[in-house]
């Protein structure tokens, strides 16, 4: 039903807007004097008849990092889940402000982090506080796959765990993730892109259909699990930088309603097939001349919806 | 003006309206009075109150006004999750049936021939 909806470029979160009040309407009741009360948090057509998770019993240990981007997922599955732990890998929040050690600091990685991040505001807000049911262990990025086991005792003891954003995770770690089937969102189709900066290297390559994220079982490789499902932006005109954090956004969504719904192993996992990979990227690939390239073609939402129109048929994007 | 789209079983401002002159405002109890008389156990077969459940936008844009017009107050029973980042995906297909097929049955009713 979801790709229908995109197929018809509808746009769910803007459908969401529609649909729902504002935290702002339900200030607006309650000043006028009328009296605002919880019937539930979830609303499944059928409350009783629904699994644990749908009720919002349901750990999920979410392996992230600390931008606003991973924040709205945590936000997300503490929507649906009773507990998240968020094991959070950090950076700084400031990319190309302050030297991270990927990004570099230069003026161009300056220019193209500005407007990456106010794409990212944009899309998902400023940074804020977790909610109530959130749990958090903060570290430095790469530092969690030299955790002993028993350090994560409680967050390997879950419904179902997801990975985001986190440092390639080696080690007893994702053997142990791969033991409890662990899911990884992928941001980039695969298999056609696969590495880091997915979604920047298909717009670079002028495959804005190619913009999206992967939802698959955790292997040792670099995003080469076995898929389950893609999550994709709507398909319409938009800005390049909004484009990739729609993506980001679809998956969040995608994925929560999946694990909401005890349907995420609905689907037979699909093995990549890599004939059909268009690249594998390293942080190392995204080079100043590269960004200054890519910004010097000022692609714009026009350019961006004429590229989606005429974009060839993917068949390997499981919908 | 509620900018959704008129689903089946949408009713109008002017429909809300009728409804209410219908029972009478004053036979609607404030939530707060209908509330007490249920804790003290007097609630009568006759009393009446006003719910909205759901928090849908539409219910603010099209009841709320009514309701202001004649001085009623209701109870609006809303679930919290799509107030902290989550989606019941129900209604957004329930949004979604009505706004993407608004126009073909309109253009069926219009070419009948076309609805076989």
């Amino acid at each position: 039903m979801d790709a229908i909806i995109v197929d018809r470029t509808f746009s769910i979160p803007k459908i969401k807007d529609a649909v729902w009040m504002s935290d702002e309407h339900l200030r607006t009741l309650v000043k006028g004097g009328q009296t605002v009360w919880l019937h539930s948090f979830r609303h499944p057509t059928r409350l009783a008849s629904l699994p644990a998770q749908d009720h919002g019993i349901v750990n999920i240990p979410v392996f992230t990092s600390n931008q606003p981007r991973h924040l709205a997922l945590i936000r997300s599955l503490a929507a649906i889940g009773d507990t998240v732990f968020a094991i959070q890998e950090c950076t700084t929040v400031l990319p190309g402000i302050l030297k991270d050690g990927s990004s570099g600091s230069s003026d161009i990685m300056r220019a193209y982090f500005a407007k990456m991040l106010a794409a990212e505001g944009r899309i998902f807000g400023a940074l804020e506080m977790s909610a109530p049911n959130v749990r958090t262990m903060s570290l430095q990025m790469g530092d969690v796959s030299s955790l002993p086991l028993s350090t994560l005792r409680e967050a390997l003891n879950a419904d179902v765990i997801v990975v985001f954003g986190a440092s390639w995770i080696k080690g007893q770690l994702i053997d142990a993730l791969i033991e409890r089937k662990a899911l990884n969102i992928h941001m980039g189709i695969s298999p056609y892109y696969r590495g880091s900066a997915c979604n920047f290297w298909a717009l670079y390559d002028g495959n804005p259909d190619l913009v999206g994220a992967t939802i698959h079982l955790l292997s040792k490789g670099l995003d080469s699990g076995d898929m389950l499902f893609h999550a994709l932006p709507p398909r319409e005109a938009c800005e390049p930088f909004d484009l990739g954090m729609y993506a980001v956004a679809a998956a969040h969504q995608k994925l929560a309603e999946a694990i909401a719904h005890n349907r995420i192993l609905d689907a037979k996992p699909i093995p990549q097939d890599k004939s059909l990979e268009i690249r594998y990227t390293r942080n190392s690939d995204f080079t100043d001349a590269i960004a200054a390239e890519y910004l010097a073609r000022s692609l714009d939402a026009d350019t961006i919806g004429k590229l989606l129109a005429s974009a060839p048929e993917r068949h390997a994007i499981l919908r | 003006m509620s900018s959704a789209p008129r689903g089946q079983g949408a009713i109008s401002a002017d429909e809300m309206a009728a409804m209410i002159e219908f029972l009478g405002p004053r036979n609607i109890l404030a939530p707060h009075e209908f509330a007490e008389r249920d804790a003290a156990g007097k609630l009568a077969a006759s009393d009446l109150c006003l719910t909205f459940d759901d928090a849908l936008l539409c219910q603010y844009e099209v009841t709320l006004p009514v309701l202001d017009s004649v001085g009623l107050k209701a109870f609006w029973f809303i679930y919290s999750s799509v107030f902290c980042g989550g989606l019941e995906p129900r209604e957004v297909y329930r949004y979604f049936r009505t706004a993407a097929f608004a126009i073909y049955a309109t253009t069926c009713q219009a070419k009948p021939n076309i609805a076989r």
